[in-house]
């Protein structure tokens, strides 16, 4: 099943340029996190007032903290179990480089759901914006042929607990953070 | 010393950071770090418009997908020389804007105590960032103490 799906979104590789180049840029390792952190650095600054605004930046602590979190969460998974890679088992064209670590779970998506699911515990369409963010970057590295659709699933559940974690420790310890922020604050007269 | 990968990734997270910042301060009303301080509609579509050329012209000018232990970026390179390009950004713009709405932001008090953010709306970060250093050397000598 989950190969039959691999193979039919790897069909779609190599029949047009322009397709090509979309899921070129899609797959990649840069485009999502690039455009989700800057969504988190914008929200820094965003907000109607000054109560609204510190709201928003404790969004932008949790959402860096989920980062951190999905990647030693997927780290620790990818030590208990092993899974190669789609290309390895299956004839496919992968318009990607060819990573040799654990298929399972997908890093890529535990980040970008982490991510989105700070983001959208406070701005409900943000946040559903970037979740579909991270859902076409899985779906992308599902066609290229480096990740199992369940792996993808199993990185955006880690993302979404970890989110939820991240968004509840930066809640019960903002009162920790508040002389770093407000130090932060100071330079950024924010 | 960053590889030509790194720069050009650097100078693309530079322009989105540019753009997602003037966006955000047109979107806020934060005229003081506005590069173009009366079109705020126009510099909503601009910033957009510069995050998507910025984007297309990365990915169109060389492969992108290298693996990150050769000439790619891992995780840490990645987070790295994101936080060094944004704030190089933000420095940029706060610097720039600072000089171009100067004469404006001289207009608004610059007495009362410190708001945040809201500063940016009446004045410049130049401006707003003295205004916040004096108001604290004044109230560490004592000046706003009632008993005083």
């Amino acid at each position: 099943m989950e190969d039959a799906l691999v193979l039919w979104l790897n069909g779609w590789v190599g029949r047009s340029g322009l397709v090509d180049g979309l899921m070129g840029a899609l797959v990649s390792d840069y485009l999502v996190p690039v455009w989700a952190s800057t969504v988190l650095m914008g929200l820094w600054f965003h907000g109607a007032s000054d109560a609204e605004r510190y709201e928003n930046q404790l969004v932008t602590i949790a959402g860096a903290l989920a980062v951190g979190l999905a990647n030693g969460a997927v780290a620790i998974v990818n030590q208990l179990v092993f899974t190669a890679r789609p290309f390895v088992h299956l004839d496919l064209d992968v318009p990607f480089y060819l990573p040799t670590d654990s298929s399972f779970p997908a890093n890529t998506a535990g980040v970008a759901f982490g991510i989105a699911t700070a983001v959208f515990l406070r701005h409900r369409k943000l946040g559903a914006a970037l979740y579909a963010l991270g859902a076409v970057w899985g779906i992308a590295r599902v066609a290229a042929g480096v990740h199992y659709p369940s792996d993808v699933l199993a990185g955006a559940a880690i993302g979404v607990l970890v989110g939820v974690v991240a968004t509840l420790v930066v809640r019960r310890g903002a009162f920790i953070l508040r002389p770093v922020l407000r130090t932060f604050r100071f330079f950024t007269v924010g | 010393m960053p590889s030509e990968f790194a720069i050009d990734y650097i100078r693309w997270v530079f322009f989105c950071a540019l753009g997602a910042f003037q966006f955000v301060a047109a979107k806020n009303g934060l005229h003081g770090v506005m590069l173009a301080r009366g079109f705020p509609r126009l510099t909503m579509i601009a910033a957009l418009a510069l995050v998507g050329i910025a984007t297309a012209v990365y990915f169109a000018s060389e492969p992108r997908n290298q693996p990150d232990a050769g000439l790619g970026l891992d995780a840490n390179e990645q987070g790295r020389w994101f936080a060094i390009a944004a704030a190089a950004a933000i420095g940029a713009t706060v610097a720039l804007t600072s000089v171009i709405n100067h004469r404006w932001g001289a207009r608004h008090g610059l007495d009362a105590p410190p708001f945040g953010v809201g500063w940016l709306q009446c004045t410049t970060f130049a401006r707003a960032f003295a205004a916040r250093v004096g108001y604290a050397r004044r109230r560490r000598v004592g000046e706003f103490r009632v008993e005083d």
